[in-house]
């Protein structure tokens, strides 16, 4: 038996930092120091992927109150970033192994009459085989890219 | 605003516990591997079947369906309906601090005798806070 917990940080435009998780029902959990509250959300997608091709991942919410004002301080959900942590759980609810973290920035949300989706793409993590071993400035790639679509100049 | 189940106790009732959120992989070797996705079980369902019961009575069970919009308000239970169960076992059919209950279909009501005697069998889930 595998017991699955997501670690939601999301941080919309306005800088505010909104914490879930979604396997203690009811309950808050701490990780990294940080409390986490319970929310009734899914994650759907790549959760990793090693050469930053843009994965897609969405967040599936009911549609009610507190996930619109998520979409609304992140501007439509365009302006937000997402660290989404996967942790596996033994019984005693204790993290078992190296949790999984990825990042993300937010691309758009979308609404059904009952679940609102944040879409999220990839954030820039690693640099595909071709890209030459160079750092990277603004004269190089100009304005620094929040994901993996590069433009050498 | 809940607005409890009538307090009226049952001439038979069936629980059954909920179950968790989980998921089931089986590889083609026929090993499977659970996994699961929350700390509580979910889906409790108990059945009432009220015999015989006059009219006055019916209608409070009616009055309550229509009360809650049939289903989409959730409301708690009345100690009543577990008559007759331990404090122990009552604990697990209640689950109070965890469920609430709506109802999973509307209340069937049966006219059995003359007088204004019906059954009425009425089927409620539990679900999460």
């Amino acid at each position: 038996m595998i017991r699955i917990v997501n670690y939601l940080r999301l941080t919309t435009a306005n800088n505010i930092v909104h914490r879930y998780q979604n396997y203690f029902i009811g309950q808050s959990s701490t990780y990294l120091g940080e409390s986490y509250a319970f929310a009734p959300f899914q994650a759907e997608g790549s959760l990793a992927a090693l050469n930053g091709d843009n994965q897609q991942l969405v967040v599936l919410f009911p549609n009610i109150e507190f996930a619109l004002r998520l979409v609304e301080e992140g501007e439509g959900n365009r302006l937000s970033e997402l660290r989404l942590t996967t942790a596996f759980l033994n019984a005693s609810d204790q993290i078992t192994t190296p949790p999984l973290t990825d990042f993300y920035v937010g691309i758009g949300a979308g609404f059904s009459e009952t679940t609102l989706e944040l879409r999220f793409r990839s954030a820039i993590d690693s640099v595909g085989s071709q890209f030459p071993g160079r750092t990277f400035t603004r004269d190089l790639v100009g304005p620094l890219p929040l994901n993996s679509e590069l433009m050498l100049r | 605003m809940s607005i409890p189940f009538p307090g009226i106790k049952p001439s038979a009732r069936s629980f059954k516990q909920g179950t968790f959120p989980t998921k089931v992989y089986r590889a083609l070797s026929g090993a499977t591997v659970k996994r699961n996705f929350g700390n509580r079980a979910y889906g409790f369902e108990l059945q009432l079947e009220y015999r015989n019961i006059p009219d006055t009575t019916t209608s409070q069970i009616l009055k309550h369906y229509n009360d809650t919009s049939g289903g989409f308000e959730r409301f708690s239970l009345s100690s009543e309906l577990f008559a007759g169960m331990s404090t122990e076992l009552r604990g697990y059919a209640e689950s109070t601090a965890t469920i609430r209950w709506e109802y999973a279909a509307p209340p069937d009501v049966s006219s059995v005798a003359p007088g204004n005697r019906s059954t009425v069998q009425v089927t409620l889930v539990g679900e999460l806070l």
